[in-house]
Order: C-alpha cells, then structure tokens, then sequence
C-alpha cells in the first residue's frame, strides 16, 4: 500500500497555536505613527522653506538684464535685441559718428529691401545682426565719445 | 476558491467593510485601529511561526501596520485585503530573516545540513510542536509555514523566492520528513540474551 503523502496534517501537527500579540502594541504602534508624521511634517516644512529661500535668493542674484522667453526663434530675438538697442541709443545725448550713422541706414536699406523681395528668415538673420551690432558700436561711441572705427 | 457564504471566516480571510476601508484610506486613526483588531492576531501568528520569537514578531506586527497606514491609500482592492496584508506580513518576515542573515543558501541540499538534531526522537506527548518547527532551518520553516498552513501554491512560492517550483516543492518535502523522524518513537532496544544452554 502507497503511504500517504507527507503533510501537516498525516503528522498530526497541523493545529499549531494561534497567538496574540500583547495587549500594549497598538498602542506603541499609534504613537510611532504619530511620532512619524510630525518628523514629515517637519521635514516638509523644512523643504518648504528651504524652496522659498533658494527662489529667493535665485531673484535677487540674477542679472536683471531681460532674457529671451524659452521657444523664441532667433530673428525675432535679433529683433527684440535691435529694438532695445535702439531705444538705448535714442536715450543717448552725445552726437553719434556720422559714418556709424552711415553705415546703419545701408544696412537698414538692405533690410527693407530683402523684406520687400520677401527674403529668407536665413538672408534676414545677417541683416538684423549686423544691424545690432552698428547699433552697439554707436552706443559705445556715444557713450565714451570715441571715434567709431570699422575694420 | 469555493467558499460557503455561511462559513465564519478567520486569519487573513476575514472580510473587511469598505467604509472602514475608505475611512482608512483617508488615515482615520479609529478605521486603522479596527483594522488592527481585526488583523493583528494572524499577522502575530504568521510572524511567531516563521521567526519563533515574540520580540521578532512585535517588530514585524509594527512594520506591517506603520507600512499600512501609508500604503492602504494605493490599495485599489483587486485581491482581498486580508491576501494584500499577508503579502506585507511575509514579506516583512522575509525582510527581517534576511536581515538577521537567517535566509539560508538557496542550494537546498546544504539547507538541511546544520539544521538542529534532537538528541534522539522525542516521545509524542513530550514535544511542543512550535519548538519543533523551530529546530527547520528558517527558509525550509518559512516554506513549510506558508505552504502547509497559510495556503501558498507552490507556483506562488516560486515567485515569491524567485526560484522554480521544484525548489519549494524540494524543501518542503525534506522538512516534512524531518519532522516526521523527529515525531518517531523511539524503537526499544530489545537486548538479546543468549538462549541458556542446558548442561
């Protein structure tokens, strides 16, 4: 005859006793509970605080110069940069030198001319650029009183 | 699994309402504590058994009920929840043996090799069944424990210990027949007197 497969139960072990915890743990369960979530509490106050200081501090130490919104394609940034030049040279009181003067309204010209042939964002860029930069040098020119020099 | 609608349910099978459940959810400290009774007796014993120690056992009942009152909010009740919470007892009791480097190597052969040999079987009335399940190696008690009396498959134990089926199947066959030898009655040793011999 086959024996019978082993088990808890052919042993006669299968009525193991049941326990019960002690009667005090719940309580010792609640309180670290609590105690858990004050140290969350804390830390989450913490971290709070410490994100309202580094913005803070992030406000003040950046330069106040204006920056190009994320997702601003390059001519119009050209563009923006050409306008506040702009505006930076017309606050300007000392006479600017005739030859940068000159030489802003060639490229001006160019630029009205590529805009009326319907030119490029690629043959715009150049312009726009070169623009900025005859807009700068005057500004440094009208600023310092020196001479403009072009090589 | 049939189940008779009448039949009282104890251990991890018992049901639990789910306003109680949903009152847990948004840490209701009274749903927590029902839930507590409800399932701290199970919870002790499945650690008493596997780890064979009322201190062991305090820790693992703390662990999984500090781990409840967080975790209950993810709970989306696809299983049952006693199933749910007794997956978080075995695993702490898993966590808490391998911490104490009572998981043993995986090889089931040298398994056996240390575990406790009793000074000679034990009389059947003189042995106390937890201390005999305390003398298997702790993973070959931890396999006979889940499989024996809290129902683990087989195919389940393969996944919790990420090994084959055979493995537990192995093990807990190994365990069984140790404790089955050391069940045995002692066989009397019959001293053999030569027969007398007629002068």
């Amino acid at each position: 005859m086959a024996e019978p497969e082993l088990s808890l139960k052919t042993l006669r072990l299968a009525a193991l006793p049941e326990f019960d915890p002690p009667p005090q743990l719940w309580a010792r369960i609640e309180a670290a509970h609590l105690r858990r979530q004050r140290r969350r509490r804390i830390v989450q106050w913490g971290a709070g605080m410490a994100a309202v200081l580094a913005f803070a501090a992030l406000v003040t130490l950046l330069p106040s110069a204006p920056t190009a919104p994320a997702g601003i394609s390059p001519l119009a940034q050209l563009q923006r940069q050409s306008h506040e030049l702009e505006q930076r040279y017309a606050g300007l009181e000392a006479a600017a030198a005739a030859d940068g003067e000159t030489e802003l309204r060639t490229v001006e010209l160019a630029l009205q001319r590529a805009y009326d042939r319907g030119a490029s964002v690629e043959e715009l860029l150049p312009l726009w650029q070169q623009r900025n930069e005859v807009l700068s040098s005057l500004i440094a020119v009208a600023a310092d009183g020196a001479q403009l020099t072009r090589i | 699994m049939d189940m008779n609608p009448t039949e009282i349910r104890t251990g991890f099978a018992q049901p639990v309402d789910e306003v109680t459940l949903a009152r847990a959810r948004r840490g209701d400290v009274t749903a927590h504590a029902t839930l507590y009774r409800t399932y701290a007796r199970p919870c002790y014993t499945l650690a008493m058994r596997v780890l064979g120690s009322s201190a062991a056992a305090e820790d693992i009942v703390q662990d999984v009920f500090l781990k409840l009152m967080d975790a209950i909010r993810q709970y989306r009740g696809d299983a049952p929840f006693g199933a749910w919470l007794k997956r978080m007892t075995v695993n702490a009791a898993i966590d808490q043996l391998r911490s104490q480097r009572h998981i043993d190597p995986d090889d089931p052969e040298p398994l056996f090799a240390n575990a406790a040999e009793p000074g000679g079987a034990l009389a059947a009335d003189a042995y106390d069944v937890m201390a005999l399940l305390q003398r298997l190696p702790p993973r070959a008690r931890l396999i006979l424990v889940l499989h024996e009396l809290e129902g683990y498959t087989h195919k389940e134990l393969a996944e919790l210990f990420g090994q084959t089926e055979s493995y537990s199947k192995s093990i807990l066959s190994r365990s069984l027949r140790r404790l089955q030898e050391w069940l045995r009655p002692p066989t009397a040793e019959v001293e053999i007197s030569p027969w007398p011999s007629r002068s």
